[in-house]
């Protein structure tokens, strides 16, 4: 254990800003979609293939991430990725020379280079095992709130402020975000403590088990949260890097009747129409355990079929109307997309963020009560695994412009939700309705994955 | 029920707490501002830009006034008579 002596509100801190300016690297590319599609003649299917090639490596990872902080403690996961997503970020600005160097042409080392620095996205998982470590339990909702809608907003950030600073030279941008990540992984190493105390570092070390992994990742349960929150946080960052390109080509005459003529300025209306759902979905989400709980006080269970006699049933029932809410709002997307109106495009998608944020803080507010026992392990298949609705969602889209003759690139979001989001939530509803413990009813009995000593 | 045991409600939070929801409010008109802002554009259709614009001036070309076509043709005449006189074509 470290001998450094500091605050928890430092490490919470620290965890929020690496946190943030991971987001901000994993989405940068996003924000100069634009550029990038000109200077390299992309079509819709290939800015749709460079959106969804953020989020590659998410799922995969993410498990490990979390197992590596538990393992070596955040900081460490924390310097690690800074640095190797740094690094590579900075490698991907000099892609029109390294490129040819080794053999690739300039688009390929630069898409590669990309993919590797978009696993800085995987650091969600090792910062909210940071603040686990360090806060107790009655305080976990507001610092976890705190730590992940700070750190999402990364993405806005970048849509918003990147093409304004930069403009068309996301080189630098590239560069710039390369040397601070660097400057942030220092601060953590340095500072960077893993746990309040040795003991609970020492606890995160054992409680992550094979035979407890294959328990969780079987549970109807644990599945249907995950599916819940591929509707909500794995939309949320597809739509990150969809959204920019999204406005550039769906609303290429609207855009540029009012006013917006060259590229730059097509890149920069583009990216503030898109960090409308990101600031919305990030920074509600904290809001949206607080209405959790307004739910909880009140025992609002209106739905049928779910359970009503659960403590936490009240809860279940608010992530049912936020992924109701979600549904709706994408068919309200393709409905103002078809209109040709940016303006209720825009309003629907402010819209459509807050539902988001519903469905993000919605889930983690059941996932430690529901999962008790296993906090850590539940978080990380629910978390990470959902992250593959941010790889599938924007190909989607991509291949639903050329299926319809007319305004395809918007009917992409009504046939995610008929299509994707409806069945999800059908089996939500199935796998919450039992009374008494439905984080047992799984694929398999507990005593068959677990043994009968710890069923 | 679940037979899970209810959070301690009991619980008082230290000084940090209060901030730490004030600073959520604060992120929440954030998010509100941003919506206002891009809401706007899609109205007004202008950008705010940090980087310096680059204004590229054309040089200013300098235009006369085309010559009345009946001049034009008056003084290619004239060139066409000179032409055949002196080449004692023209009586």
């Amino acid at each position: 254990m470290s001998n450094i002596k500091t605050h928890k509100v430092e490490q919470l801190v620290m965890a929020a800003v690496g946190f943030f300016w991971c987001f901000l690297m994993w989405f940068a590319s996003a924000a100069f979609v634009p550029t990038i599609a000109s200077e390299f003649d992309l079509g819709i299917k290939g800015v749709a293939l460079l959106a969804s090639s953020a989020i590659w490596t998410a799922p995969i990872a993410r498990p490990l991430a979390g197992w590596a902080a538990d393992k070596f403690g955040a900081p460490k996961a924390f310097v690690l990725i800074l640095v190797v997503c740094g690094g590579f970020s900075i490698l991907s600005a000099y892609a029109k020379t390294m490129g040819p160097a080794l053999g690739m042409s300039e688009y390929q080392f630069l898409f590669w280079t990309r993919v590797i620095v978009a696993t800085a996205g995987i650091s969600f998982v090792v910062g909210i095992q940071h603040v686990a470590q360090w806060f107790e339990s009655e305080e976990m909702g507001a610092a976890e709130g705190l730590y992940a809608g700070t750190g999402n907003v990364g993405a806005g950030v970048g849509a918003l402020l990147l093409p304004r600073i930069y403009g068309l030279d996301y080189h630098s941008a590239f560069i710039h975000l390369g040397l601070v990540a660097f400057v942030i992984a220092a601060w953590i190493f340095f500072r960077g403590v893993s746990a309040k105390s040795e003991e609970q570092a020492a606890m995160a070390k054992k409680t992550a088990t094979m035979r407890d992994t294959a328990f969780i990742w079987t549970r109807h349960a644990a599945i249907a949260l995950m599916l819940a929150y591929a509707m909500c946080f794995g939309l949320e960052i597809g739509m990150n890097a969809w959204l920019p390109g999204y406005y550039k080509m769906g609303f290429a005459d609207a855009i540029q009747s009012l006013g917006f003529e060259s590229l730059q300025e097509v890149q920069i209306a583009a990216g503030s129409f898109a960090a409308v759902q990101s600031f919305n979905a990030s920074l509600f989400r904290p809001f949206s355990g607080w209405i959790s709980d307004i739910w909880q006080r009140n025992r609002w269970t209106p739905f049928p079929l779910l359970s009503k006699k659960l403590y936490y049933a009240p809860r279940i029932h608010f992530l049912m109307f936020a992924l109701v809410s979600i549904t709706i709002t994408m068919i309200l997307l393709t409905v103002a997309g078809l209109s040709g109106s940016v303006l209720w495009s825009v309003l629907f998608l402010a819209m459509f963020g807050v539902t988001v944020s519903f469905g993000t803080g919605g889930t983690f507010a059941i996932v430690p009560l529901m999962f008790r026992e296993r906090p850590g392990t539940a978080t990380g298949f629910i978390g990470g695994v959902s992250c593959a609705g941010g790889i599938v969602y924007p190909l989607i889209y991509g291949q639903a412009a050329g299926w319809f003759p007319e305004g395809g690139i918007h009917m992409g979001y009504a046939l995610v939700a008929v299509c994707a989001f409806i069945p999800f939530i059908i089996y939500y509803v199935w796998a919450m309705h039992w009374d008494i413990h439905p984080e047992d009813h799984g694929f398999g009995s507990k005593e068959k994955w677990l043994g009968k000593a710890d069923a | 029920m679940s037979g899970h045991a209810a959070p301690d409600e009991s619980y008082v939070y230290e000084p940090w707490y209060k901030y730490g929801i004030y600073f959520l409010f604060f992120e929440a008109a954030i998010a509100v501002g941003v919506t206002i802002y891009s809401l706007s554009m899609t109205f007004s259709g202008e950008t705010v830009q940090f980087k310096i614009k680059k204004v590229h001036t054309k040089p200013v070309a300098v235009i006369t006034a085309p010559a009345p076509v009946a001049n034009t043709c008056a003084a290619l005449q004239q060139q066409l008579d000179d032409c055949l006189n002196q080449a004692g074509l023209k009586k």
